[in-house]
This record gives C-alpha cells, sequence and structure tokens, in this order.
C-alpha cells in the first residue's frame, strides 16, 4: 500500500510544479462544459422530445460530469504511454528487475497519478460547475456510494485497457498508429460525450458488449440517475466482470510476454 | 528570399531523409488519422441521426465545415507540426545552434521537420469535402474553385500563424504548451465541429477576433456553402485570405520580437 | 588588437523562487517572486589569433553563459565583446561564418540521418564552396577516420564518434574561432585521447584559435597553455598553466619507500599524509623545505630504499581555488553583516 502513497505524492509534486498548466487546463476544461451546455441547449430548444426520458438537467450534469471523469481517467497519460517510453528508451529491464510484481507496480503508478488528477480535476471544478449551471446531483447515499464504487472500478477497467493496448509496444516499439485508434474507439464507444441510449438503436448492443461503456456511461449514468434502481446494480456487477476478466487477460497475455522478454534477454 | 528558399529545401531534403526511416509507421500512421477523424465525425453522425440539423446545419454541411478545417490543419501538419514544439527545441538547446548558424533562425526551424501523419488529413478531408460536395448538390463555378483552393491554403496559413505566435511564449517562459493546448481548444473544441453562430458573443469575438480560428473553417465555409446570409457576419467570408496575409506578417513581428527578448533575457 | 576581446562582460537573468514548507505544493500555484541571478559578473579578457584557451569552473559557474554571448546566441547585460572586429549579437550572421561550435552535451546533428547528410545540410547554410568543402571533408575523413561511420545515423553512433562528428560538422566552413563547450564529456578514454590529438592539429596546423571549457583537466593539461577559471560569475584565474602551478601549487609530496615500518618522523613543517607498509607520504612546502632537506631528516632514522616527489595535481589546485572563492564570499557575507 505504501507503493501507491509513494506514487501519489511524486504525481503531487509534479502536478504542482506547473502552476501555469494547472490553470490552462482548467480554464480548457470550462469551455468544453461552456460548448457542450450550449450544444445540449441548442438541440432542446429545436427537439424537446430529443433526449428522450432525460432533461435538460440531467443531459447538462452528463456532460459536467463526462468532462471532468475524463481528465481523471485519462486516455492519454495512462500506464500505455508509460510503457511505450519505457520500451522505446530501452529502461523496461529496470522495471523487470524491480522486486515488485510489475502489473502491480504499474497499477501502484497509474493510482499515483488518477488520484492527484481526481483531487485536482474533479472535485474543486465540480463545485465551480455547480455555480455556474443548473445540475442535478444523487438524492441520497446509496447513489454517492454507487457512483464513487463506479469510479473506481472504473479506474480499474480502464487501466487494464491501456495496460493491454501498452503491451502492443513490445510488438511494434511504437504506438503511434494504434493510439489515435484506440482514442477514436473509446470516444465513439465509451459513453463520455452522448449517452448510449441515443445511439442508433441497432448499435447499442456493440457498445454494451464492450468494456468501454463501463468506464464512463457507467459511473455517469449513476451519478445523473439516468441508470438507477435495478439497472445500477446490473452495470456495476458488470463493471466487475470486466474488472476480473481483464485482469485474467492482462495477467495471461503479460506472463507470455514477459517469459518471453527474459528467454530474448531484453 | 532565394536564400531563404535554398536552406529551407536543403532542410526539408534531410528532414524527409529522416522521415524515411520509419517507413514503416507511415501507413499506420494514416490509417489512424483516417480512424480518429471517422470517430469524431461518427460522434456527430449520432447526433444529427436524432436530431437532423444543429442550429440550421445539415449533417453534410457540418461535414464540409469539419473537413475544410482538417484540409487546413492537414497541410499544415506536413510541414510545420513541429511549430507547438518550439518549447522542446528551446529547452534541449537545438534552438540555441540555430541561433550560431548563418541563416535565418526562422527557415532553419521551420525546415527542421516534416510530417506524414497531415497526409492522412489531407487525402481524408479531400475525400470528404467531395462526398459532401455531391450530398449537398453544389455547383461551384471554375473560380469557386480557386477561391476554394485559396481557402484551403489561408486556412493552413491561419492555424500556423496562430500556433507559431502562441509557442513564441516559450521564449518568455520555457513552458509554453500548456498555453497553447489551451488555446487550441478553441480550435479543435469549438469551430472544428460546430457553427460558431450557436455560441454567445464572447466566444464568437474570441475565435473571431482573438484567436480567429474561425477563419479556418467557419467564414470561408459560408461562402462556399452559399449560407452567407445565415449570419450577420456573413461578410467576413470573403477576408478569409486577407486575414491569413495579416496573420503572417503578425507572426513575422512576433517571432522577430520574441527572438531579441530571449536572446537579451534568456540563459 | 586581440582576435577575442571581452570588456565588463555582465549576464543576469530572473529565477523564480519555489515555495518551500506547509502546503507548497498549492501555494506555488500562483507564485510569483523572483530573484535576479548575476550568471556572469563583470568579466574581461583578450585571446589572441591561434591560442588554445582552457575556460573552466564548476557547473553553474557561468561558463555555458558566457560562451552563448560570444556566439552570438545571448545578448549581455552589459559589457561588451569584440570578435574578429565584430559584435556577436549585433552582427549575428556574419560571426557565425566566423566560429564553429560544438556542445558537447547536444549533437548539432540531425539524429536520424547518416552525418554526411547533415554536413550537406550545412554547406548550404554557410554557403561552402564544393572544392573548399571536398578538401576539407577529405582532411577530416583522414584525421577524424570519419569514412568509418559518416553513412550511419548519428543515433546509432558511439559518443566518441558523434563527438568527431560534430567536430568536423564546426570545422567545415572554415571557421577561424573555434568554441568547444565539453567536446569529451562522457567519452572513453581512447576516444578521448583522439579527440584530443584533432583538437591540437586544427590548432597547429589551421591556426584556428579555440575555447575550450570541461571538467577533465587532464583537457587542459594536454592541450591548453592557457586557462580562466570562472567560479559564480566572476574569473578567479587567467594565465598559462605553469604559473598557476607555481603560484598556487606549492605544496610537494614527498613518497618514501623504508627498509622498516616508519616511526618517529616528526619533522618540522611536513605533514605525514599517508602510512601504508613501509611506504609513507610525507607533504611539504617547497618554498620552506626543498625534498633533499625532507629526505636527509628521514634518513637520520631510516634506511630509504626508494623515494619518488609528487607534484600536485592541476586538478587539487583548481579545487583549491573554488574552495577559496568560496571562502571569500563567506568572508564578504560576515562583513555586510557588521555593516548593518
Amino acid at each position: 500500500m505504501s507503493l501507491f502513497w509513494t506514487f501519489s505524492r511524486q504525481h503531487f509534486y509534479k502536478q504542482s510544479a506547473y502552476r501555469l498548466n494547472f490553470w490552462l487546463e482548467m480554464g480548457g476544461m470550462f469551455l468544453q462544459l461552456y460548448v457542450v451546455a450550449t450544444l445540449w441547449n441548442v438541440l432542446f430548444t429545436q427537439t424537446p422530445t430529443g433526449f428522450g426520458s432525460a432533461t435538460l438537467t440531467q443531459m447538462i450534469t452528463y456532460a459536467v460530469l463526462g468532462i471532468l471523469l475524463g481528465a481523471v481517467l485519462s486516455v492519454d497519460e495512462g500506464v500505455h504511454s508509460y510503457l511505450q517510453g519505457q520500451v522505446r528508451m530501452g529502461l523496461i529491464t529496470t522495471d523487470l528487475m524491480k522486486p515488485v510484481d510489475f502489473l502491480l507496480h504499474m497499477l501502484a503508478r497509474d493510482f499515483g497519478a488518477t488520484v492527484v488528477r481526481l483531487s485536482f480535476y474533479l472535485l474543486p471544478p465540480l463545485v465551480f460547475a455547480y455555480l455556474l449551471f443548473d445540475l442535478v446531483l444523487p438524492v441520497d447515499a446509496v447513489q454517492v456510494v454507487y457512483f464513487l464504487i463506479a469510479v473506481f472500478q472504473a479506474w480499474v477497467i480502464l487501466f487494464f485497457c491501456n495496460f493491454l493496448f501498452g503491451l502492443i509496444s513490445f510488438k511494434t516499439l511504437d504506438l503511434l498508429g494504434f493510439i489515435f485508434t484506440y482514442y477514436a474507439l473509446i470516444r465513439f464507444a465509451s459513453g463520455q460525450i452522448i449517452p448510449l441510449w441515443m445511439y442508433p438503436d441497432w448499435m447499442q448492443p456493440f457498445l454494451y458488449a464492450l468494456p468501454f461503456q463501463s468506464i464512463f456511461y457507467t459511473p455517469i449514468g449513476l451519478f445523473t440517475g439516468v441508470i438507477s434502481g435495478g439497472q445500477a446494480t446490473t452495470a456495476l456487477w458488470t463493471q466487475t466482470a470486466w474488472m476480473i476478466g481483464l485482469f485474467v487477460a492482462a495477467r495471461f497475455i503479460w506472463a507470455r510476454i514477459h517469459r518471453h522478454l527474459v528467454v530474448q534477454g531484453g | 528570399m532565394r536564400e531563404h528558399l535554398t536552406v529551407y529545401l536543403t532542410m526539408i531534403r534531410a528532414a524527409v531523409i529522416t522521415r524515411l526511416q520509419y517507413r514503416a509507421d507511415f501507413l499506420m500512421g494514416i490509417l489512424g488519422v483516417f480512424i480518429l477523424n471517422a470517430g469524431t465525425l461518427g460522434t456527430t453522425w449520432v447526433l444529427l441521426n436524432r436530431f437532423h440539423e444543429l442550429n440550421g446545419w445539415g449533417f453534410w454541411e457540418i461535414v464540409f465545415l469539419y473537413n475544410l478545417w482538417l484540409l487546413g490543419h492537414g497541410i499544415r501538419a506536413v510541414f510545420f507540426r513541429h511549430v507547438t514544439n518550439l518549447e522542446q527545441f528551446i529547452l534541449d538547446g537545438t534552438f540555441d545552434q540555430l541561433l550560431t548558424r548563418p541563416a535565418s533562425p526562422l527557415v532553419q526551424f521551420m525546415g527542421r521537420e516534416i510530417h506524414y501523419l497531415g497526409v492522412g488529413d489531407v487525402l481524408l478531408s479531400a475525400l470528404m469535402i467531395g462526398l459532401a460536395y455531391q450530398n449537398l448538390a453544389l455547383d461551384w463555378t471554375w473560380w469557386m474553385f480557386l477561391w476554394f483552393l485559396l481557402v484551403a491554403l489561408s486556412s493552413a496559413a491561419v492555424e500556423l500563424s496562430l500556433l507559431l505566435m502562441l509557442s513564441c511564449t516559450a521564449f518568455f517562459t520555457t513552458r509554453s504548451r500548456a498555453l497553447v493546448d489551451a488555446a487550441t481548444q478553441f480550435s479543435w473544441g469549438v469551430v472544428q465541429q460546430y457553427p460558431i453562430d450557436m455560441f454567445n458573443n464572447v466566444l464568437r469575438f474570441v475565435v473571431t477576433v482573438a484567436l480567429p480560428f474561425a477563419f479556418m473553417n467557419y467564414y470561408p465555409s459560408l461562402l462556399l456553402l452559399g449560407k452567407e446570409g445565415s449570419d450577420p457576419f456573413g461578410y467576413l467570408t470573403w477576408f478569409t485570405p486577407l486575414v491569413a496575409l495579416f496573420l503572417l506578417w503578425l507572426t513575422a513581428r512576433v517571432w522577430n520580437f520574441s527572438i531579441k527578448r530571449y536572446q537579451s533575457t534568456g540563459s | 588588437m586581440a582576435l577575442i576581446e571581452v570588456h565588463n562582460l555582465r549576464k543576469e537573468f530572473k529565477k523564480l523562487v519555489p515555495k518551500t514548507g506547509f502546503l507548497s505544493g498549492i501555494r506555488n500555484l500562483w507564485n510569483t517572486d523572483y530573484t535576479s541571478h548575476v550568471a556572469v559578473d563583470d568579466i574581461s579578457f583578450k585571446i589572441e589569433e591561434g591560442e588554445l584557451l582552457g575556460y573552466i569552473g564548476p557547473n553553474g559557474a557561468g561558463k555555458s553563459t558566457s560562451i552563448k554571448m560570444m556566439t552570438g546566441i545571448l545578448v549581455p547585460t552589459a559589457g561588451e565583446i569584440s570578435i574578429a572586429g565584430m559584435t556577436p549579437w549585433k552582427q549575428r550572421r556574419e560571426h557565425a561564418q566566423n566560429i564553429g561550435v560544438v556542445f558537447g552535451q547536444k549533437t548539432q546533428l540531425w539524429w536520424d540521418i547518416p552525418p554526411i547528410e547533415s554536413y550537406r545540410v550545412l554547406k548550404t547554410i554557410y554557403k561552402i564552396p564544393d572544392s573548399v568543402y571536398e578538401k576539407n571533408l577529405n582532411t577530416f575523413r583522414d584525421l577524424l577516420e570519419l569514412h568509418e561511420f559518416e553513412n550511419t545515423p548519428v543515433r546509432q553512433l558511439s559518443l566518441g564518434q558523434r563527438m568527431r562528428a560534430d567536430l568536423a560538422a564546426a570545422m567545415l566552413h572554415d571557421p577561424r574561432i573555434l568554441f568547444l563547450d565539453e567536446p569529451t564529456i562522457g567519452v572513453d578514454v581512447l576516444a578521448k585521447e583522439r579527440l584530443r590529438e584533432f583538437i591540437k592539429e586544427i590548432n597547429r596546423t589551421r591556426g584556428v584559435t579555440i575555447l575550450l571549457t570541461t571538467h577533465d583537466m587532464a583537457d587542459i593539461e594536454k592541450l591548453c597553455h592557457r586557462m580562466s577559471i570562472i567560479d559564480d560569475g566572476k574569473l578567479l584565474y587567467d594565465g598559462s598553466i605553469h604559473d598557476l602551478k607555481s603560484r598556487y601549487g606549492t605544496e610537494r609530496t614527498l613518497v618514501i619507500e623504508l627498509d622498516d615500518a616508519p616511526y618517529a618522523l616528526h619533522i618540522p613543517n611536513t605533514r605525514v599524509l599517508r602510512e601504508e607498509g613501509s611506504r609513507v607520504w610525507i607533504a611539504f612546502d617547497k618554498e620552506k623545505l626543498s625534498a633533499s632537506d625532507v629526505m636527509m631528516k628521514v634518513a637520520e632514522k631510516h634506511t630509504i630504499r626508494d623515494l619518488t616527489v609528487e607534484e600536485p595535481e592541476i586538478e587539487s589546485i583548481v579545487r583549491e581555488i573554488y574552495q577559496s572563492g568560496l571562502d571569500r564570499k563567506k568572508e564578504d557575507g560576515h562583513v555586510a553583516v557588521l555593516d548593518v
């Protein structure tokens, strides 16, 4: 556990070292918020029935959460970019020599970065956003707890997705081409910006079958109340299933790559 | 002028040889660019599939808007993708070396790299603009096609100027990347896929005057799509090439001023 | 008029003072405390055509900053530089034709392509005529054995090879002055030797004036006739290496091998540095005693089997000079307190 806090502290210092960056990123996030809020407002004025059963306030809350969580659960600063960097510089062997389980080490490193982003990018801007926009908040403690569990599980799922994706760099040394594909997939299929029910009917089964909806759609849906009742527990259990499935896959594939690395001598 | 061109071309030659070392990345990179943009366009398609139009703009009109941006961006990215990396050039000492040589630092900096990813942007945007042209049943005269080419180059010039001017802050703070990233959000986060007349006047002012990214696609699209009447400021569409020229001139001034400052305050 | 003339050169810049202590991370978000830092403080010197000057000092002493001013990269806060009659930052381009620069930490070659391709670019930038280019390239092929690796991408070269390729790049346009900023850093012993040979050679046969910074005193001893020591932005020493040794290095060490274990070696004005078996190291000041005085005192009690006299390494002299600079700083601080 101490490993986890060590990395958190490191990331905290790194983060606070770049003060200008922080304020600019904040500004950028509020610009995004404003743009999506305007988008929903315009569309709502045009076709008030377009959101189905969701209200405009719910949609705007959805957008706020989507953008803030997008900054916390980062798709471009994850473990895959670390792996790629280490592989490219030939430094991965130093990580392998550390007396810690590699997957755990990576998880701790990512945990550190995420905790810091969480403390900088989730709560403070959420308070601001609440003052600026009309938001729906969770109605009871259960909903808050569900949301927090969902965020945690979403982080683990994203971590394993990033990790599995990052393993490609052991084969190719470079992720550039793949990374765009990966971004596009997550942006499109996770429900971060557009809630899944707004997609065409024929597309929805595919989206629900992918792990990406567990990363953004589930926590945001729980917070805004668009996922509730029996659906809520199902969504959480689906996340858990993905966590386990991806964990097993990551372990298995990593074991094979590791063996290969040891045989080849890095 | 001729001397600058000779230096630039020689440097581009070296940059091309550099790129050819990584030929394997080429196809994958281009494919990646296709998919990335398809993802963004896909999101727009999902929305417009449900709502049919956005503030008076149909799906194919938005496709046109988006891809005119992408065309300008792609042309810029092929030749000048590294301008936003100026900070790194300064930090690692590469920029200092440019100053020890008897040639313009600007020309040397511009010619330092070339990138193939932009090729994917250019190809995709050309294809999509073609599709939009058909689906919107546009019927341009020959001078309209010429105007379109001029507009595409202007779009690239607008982006180049704005990014380079913003990157010049690296000469003062050595940390310009965050500022550039924040400012470009007005480009890829606002003007890229939304008709800007849906936003309030403050944001419109920002993307028209302060950081005129809207001249990359929104204003020129108005004329090309025959929508200049839909916006009270629609006449700005005619000013696109002039805006581009003015920005290039301004950039040269800002660059020179920044280098002077850097030389007297740098360490 | 000397080739390089530096008068009262001064350079200061601003530095952010990071907050420390309670919640420093958060308070740094709106920190605006700057201090002015003097990197180069009133330095003057002259270098004649054909000289090979060693310019040394600890990290952050102001070496690189002064080189950046002499190469036209930075403009000084105050003072003047005239190199071959020009002011580097005012006539930057003409000046650039006159100089070659090698930064040991950072290659000026294109990383992913072979040196020969970089040379082609430099040929255009420096407008080198074909004949000069070919002639120089051939010379360097011999001297630096460039042909071994001129067609290999720079990223695949060893540090020594890279440095050779960089030296050739800096010399292609026949500069009159060469600035070498730590050209031997990180290079192995053999490769260092080769680099030194080349530097010596171009200084001797082409009459190129060279200003060299380094942390390796062997570079200085093997290459330079003259050295300047800079610390904390100030010039602490400027003169020949010989003078440096005789002025600051008056301590000698006598290494004596005895028949038996040493005892009772209390000779006035000497110090026993070390004893090891039957061998003993005795330090003395050559102004006060001579080596034979010390030897005779020892011989009174012991049989001497072997002996050598060690001169001080230039390295230890330089260390002493830095140290005295440091002491002076402390004294200055003390005086300032008294004034209050």
